[in-house]
C-alpha cells in the first residue's frame, strides 16, 4: 500500500470526511442550515476529487478495491442522486420538529457504502460496503420514529437485511471454501475445476438471495412496500435509487469477472426472477392507492426490465443496464421530489386524493410529477422509453425471448396504473391545498428549480440520448 | 483406536452446540433462550479453537458471549415480561417455516453429500494465530479495516438517533 | 517434552488444554458444592423462607418490569467501543513490526472512534439524568 494507490480513492476517502465533518460540525451544535451547506460543499468536492483523478483511471488498489470506469460511472450517479436527495431533505426536515441533523451524517454514510459496492472486487469490501449502506439504512428508515410507522419499516428492513446479510456471509463461505479466494478474479481463475461443484453453486445460489433481497426482486421483495412507505420520503428515494444502483454495481461487476452468464443455470434462475418481477411488481402495483407503495411495486417492476438488460451479459447489456439506471434514477427523484415537496407536516403527500386535480391548483409540480410517471410508463420522448428500448436490444442480441415478450406485456400493465395516476391529476374535484411552507425561500425555489431541471433532463435524455450514451460508453471503456 | 482425540472434542463440542442451538429457539422463556445462545457461544468457541483460530476465539467470548448477550439480555428487559406476550402464530406460518428450513436442511445436506473433499486444502493452519492475524488485518487489509471503523461510527450514530430521548438539545 | 513443544507454543489448539482444565474444574465446583449442599445440608420450608430475599425489607412487585431504553444505549456504546479495543490486540502483537505506518492506521481508526465519542459526549447521550 502506497499513497499513490491511494489517489484513485480520492472521492471515497473526501466521501467520508464528509460525514466525520458533519458529526463535528453537530457535536459544536450548529444549525441545519450550516450543515446543509456544509455537506453539499462536501459533495461538490467528491464530483471535483472524481474529475480530478479521472486521468489515473483505471487504477487498481489490491486487494479490495479496482476504480475503472465503471465504478466512476456508477459513483457519479450515486453522487448526482445524493446531492439531489440532500437537497430534497433540507425542505422535507426543516418542516418537521424533529432533529434533523444526524439525517446527513447517516445519508453520507449509507452513500459511502453504496460507492464501495461499486469500487469492489473482493468479497470482503462487498460485505463492509453492504453492512455499511445497511446499518446507516435501518437509522435512516426509522428516523422520524414517532410517525408513519417509521419504526416498524425500520423493524422489518432490519430483521430482513440482517438475515438477507446472513445468506451473503454463508454463501461467499461456500465459495471460498470451493475456490479458496474471496477475490473475484481469484474465483474466476479456480472457475473451471469447481463450476461444477455443488457447493459453488450453493453459494452462488445464496449470494443471489441476498442481492434480490437488497434490489428488491421477486420473491424477496415482501420490505419494498411497508418501507417505502414507513420511511421518509428522501431516505425512499435514496433506498430506490442509491441503494439500488450500488447493490447493482457489484452484481454486475461480479457477473463480469466470473461470467456468470455462462451458466445455463443461473440464466435460468435471474430470467425466473426477472420475469416474476415483472409481472408481480406491476400486478400489484395495478390497485394501489398509495403513491409511495405504488412506486415501490413498480421499482420491483424496473428492476425486473433491469435484469433483462443484465441476463445477455454482453456490452451492450451493460449499457443498457447503465442507461437504464440513470434514467431511472432521474425519473424517480423527482417523481420523489414532488411528494416531498407536497408532503405537509404531518403527513406524508401519499394517498391519491391528495393528487386529485393537483394540475389546476400547482400546475408546474403536476407537470413534472406526470412527466415522470410518463418516463416510468415508457412513454416515447421521455428517458424512460428509450431505456426500455436499450434494454430491448440488447436482450434481442443475446436472444433471451421469454424475458422479452414478459417486459413488453408488462409494460402494456404499467401503463394503465401509471396513467390512472396521471388521470387523478387531472380531476376536477381537488381538496384545499392545506401546506404552510415556513423555509427559507431560498431552498424552496431551488428545490423548484432542481425539479424542473430533472423533468427537463427527462426530456432531453429521452430526445437527444447521444450525449448521455457517448458518455455512459467513454467511462465503459476504461476498465 | 477408532477416533482420535480430536474427532472426539470436535463430536462432544457439535453435539452440545445443537443441543444448545436447538434449545434457544424451542425454549418458550426468553431468558433460557439467552442461556442456551451463551452455552452455543461457548461451544462455537471451542470450535474456532480446534481449527486454530485462537484470535476469532478469544473475540467469540469476548464480543459474543460477553457484550452481545448483555444486549441481548436488556432487549428481554425492555419488553414486559409479566404479560402473556407469546404471540399467537397462525399454524400456516409454522408449517410453512418448517417445510421451507427443512427443504434449505435437504439441499445443503445433498450438496454435501456430493460434494468432494479433496478440494479442502489442509494447508495454512497458523493463519488464524494472532500476530499472523495482525500482520494480515495492517498490511494487506489496512483499507477495510479503516471503513469497518467508518462502519462503527454509523451503528453509533444511528443507536444515538434512535435511542436518545429527543428535547434535550438546544 | 511434551509441556513444551505442544503445551506451552501457543499455535496449535492444544496449549488451550489448561483452559479446558480450568473450565472443567471450576463448573465442577459449582456443580459439586450445589449437589453436596443439596443432600448435606438440613431444609425446612417455610413460607418466608421461600420468599425473595429483599435485604429484609418486605417484597414489592417483581423484577419483570420494562426498564428504560438508556440502559440499552449505554449497553450498545459499550459494545461498539468493546470491539473497538478488541482490535487492538492483534496490533499490540505486531507492535514492533508493524511500525509507523501500522501506528497511523491505528491512530485513524481510533479517530474516527474519537469523533464518534465526541459526539457521544456532546450529544448527552451518556448523561445518565434525564
Amino acid at each position: 500500500m502506497n499513497e499513490l494507490q491511494l489517489i484513485p480513492l480520492l472521492p471515497f476517502i473526501i466521501l467520508a470526511m464528509a460525514s466525520v465533518v458533519t458529526i463535528l460540525l453537530i457535536a459544536f451544535r450548529l444549525s441545519h442550515t450550516v450543515i446543509q451547506v456544509t455537506g453539499f460543499l462536501m459533495m461538490c468536492l467528491v464530483v471535483f476529487a472524481t474529475w480530478y483523478v479521472r486521468d489515473t483511471l483505471p487504477e487498481e488498489v489490491p486487494p479490495l478495491f479496482i476504480v475503472d470506469g465503471q465504478a466512476a460511472l456508477f459513483t457519479g450517479v450515486i453522487i448526482f442522486c445524493v446531492l439531489v436527495i440532500g437537497l430534497f431533505s433540507y425542505i422535507y426536515f426543516e418542516e418537521r420538529e424533529e432533529n434533523p441533523k444526524e439525517y446527513y451524517i447517516l445519508l453520507f454514510l449509507a452513500t459511502l457504502g453504496a460507492a464501495i459496492l461499486t469500487i469492489s472486487q473482493h468479497f470482503i469490501s462487498l460485505f463492509i460496503g453492504l453492512e455499511l449502506l445497511s446499518v446507516s439504512l435501518y437509522a435512516l428508515i426509522a428516523y422520524l420514529r414517532n410517525r408513519n410507522n417509521a419504526v416498524e419499516a425500520g423493524m422489518k428492513y432490519l430483521v430482513l437485511a440482517a438475515l438477507s446479510s446472513a445468506f451473503l456471509l454463508f454463501g461467499m463461505a461456500l465459495i471460498y471454501m470451493e475456490a479458496g479466494s474471496m477475490k473475484f478474479s481469484g474465483i474466476a481463475e479456480k472457475l473451471p475445476q469447481v463450476s461444477s461443484s455443488p457447493l459453488f453453486l450453493m453459494g452462488l445460489g445464496t449470494i443471489v438471495v441476498a442481492i434480490g433481497f437488497k434490489l428488491a426482486l421477486v420473491p424477496f421483495h415482501l420490505w419494498a412496500a411497508d418501507v417505502y412507505q414507513g420511511s421518509p420520503t428522501p431516505v425512499t428515494a435514496f433506498i430506490a435509487t442509491i441503494s439500488k444502483i450500488g447493490t447493482f454495481a457489484v452484481l454486475l461487476r461480479f457477473a463480469q469477472t466470473i461470467h456468470l452468464q455462462q451458466y445455463p443455470l443461473i440464466i435460468a434462475i435471474f430470467s425466473v426472477i426477472a420475469i416474476s418481477s415483472m409481472i408481480v411488481g406491476n400486478i400489484l402495483a395495478l390497485r394501489q392507492q398509495n403513491l409511495k407503495r405504488l412506486l415501490a411495486y413498480s421499482s420491483i417492476a424496473h428492476f425486473g426490465y433491469l435484469l433483462v438488460a443484465f441476463l445477455p451479459g454482453n456490452e451492450a447489456g451493460t449499457e443498457a443496464a447503465a442507461f437504464y439506471l440513470i434514467a431511472y434514477s432521474i425519473t424517480l427523484l423527482s417523481a420523489f421530489g414532488v411528494i416531498t415537496l407536497l408532503s405537509s407536516r404531518e403527513h406524508e403527500a401519499e394517498t391519491l386524493d391528495i393528487y386529485t386535480g393537483l394540475i389546476w391548483r400547482r400546475p408546474v409540480v403536476a407537470t413534472i410529477l406526470a412527466i415522470s410517471l410518463f418516463s416510468l410508463a415508457g412513454i416515447p420522448l421521455t428517458a424512460g422509453f428509450l431505456a426500455k428500448f436499450f434494454v430491448l436490444s440488447a436482450g434481442v442480441q443475446q436472444a433471451v425471448w421469454l424475458p422479452l415478450a414478459v417486459l413488453i406485456l408488462t409494460s402494456v400493465i404499467g401503463l394503465y396504473y401509471y396513467l390512472r395516476v396521471i388521470n387523478t391529476l387531472f380531476g376536477t374535484s381537488g381538496t384545499a391545498d392545506v401546506m404552510q411552507k415556513t423555509v427559507h425561500p431560498f431552498f424552496h425555489v431551488s428545490t423548484y428549480i432542481t425539479l424542473v431541471v430533472l423533468a427537463g433532463m427527462l426530456f432531453w435524455i429521452g430526445v437527444f440520448p447521444g450525449l448521455v450514451l457517448q458518455g455512459i460508453r467513454l467511462f465503459l471503456l476504461l476498465h | 483406536m477408532g477416533m482420535s482425540l480430536q474427532q472426539i472434542v470436535f463430536g462432544v463440542l457439535s453435539i452440545i452446540s445443537i443441543i444448545s442451538a436447538l434449545g434457544v429457539i424451542l425454549s418458550k422463556n426468553p431468558v433460557t433462550s439467552v442461556l442456551c445462545l451463551i452455552v452455543t457461544f461457548f461451544t462455537i468457541a471451542g470450535h474456532y479453537i480446534m481449527l486454530n483460530a485462537q484470535f476469532l476465539a478469544v473475540v467469540h467470548i469476548i464480543v459474543y458471549a460477553g457484550a452481545i448477550m448483555v444486549l441481548f439480555l436488556f432487549v428481554i428487559m425492555l419488553m414486559n415480561l409479566n404479560a402473556e406476550i407469546e404471540p399467537q402464530k397462525r399454524s400456516w406460518l409454522k408449517y410453512a417455516g418448517a417445510i421451507s428450513g427443512g427443504a434449505l436442511l435437504l439441499v445443503l445436506l445433498a450438496a454435501l453429500r456430493e460434494a468432494s473433499v479433496s478440494s479442502l486444502q489442509p494447508g495454512a493452519v497458523e493463519i488464524g494465530l494472532i500476530s499472523n492475524l495482525g500482520k494480515t488485518l495492517f498490511s494487506t487489509y489496512v483499507l477495510p479495516f479503516e471503513v469497518s471503523s467508518i462502519l462503527f461510527l454509523s451503528a453509533m450514530v444511528g443507536a444515538v438517533v434512535i435511542g436518545k430521548k429527543e428535547g434535550h438539545e438546544s | 517434552m511434551f509441556t513444551d513443544t505442544v503445551l506451552l507454543s501457543a499455535t496449535t489448539p492444544f496449549s488451550y488444554f489448561p483452559i479446558v482444565l480450568q473450565l472443567c474444574a471450576a463448573l465442577g465446583f459449582v456443580g459439586l458444592t450445589m449437589f453436596a449442599t443439596h443432600f448435606l445440608g438440613p431444609k425446612r420450608k417455610t413460607s418466608d423462607k421461600l420468599v425473595t430475599f429483599e435485604s429484609g425489607i418486605e417484597q414489592k412487585g417483581n423484577a419483570r418490569q420494562p426498564v428504560a431504553i438508556k440502559y440499552f444505549l449505554t449497553a450498545i456504546l459499550f459494545v461498539l467501543f468493546d470491539v473497538e479495543v478488541i482490535f487492538f490486540y492483534p496490533y499490540a502483537v505486531n507492535f514492533r513490526e508493524l511500525g509507523w505506518d501500522g501506528f497511523l492506521a491505528m491512530l485513524l481508526f481510533v479517530a474516527f472512534f474519537l469523533g464518534g465519542f465526541f459526539y457521544i459526549l456532546k450529544k448527552g447521550a451518556l448523561k445518565w439524568e434525564d
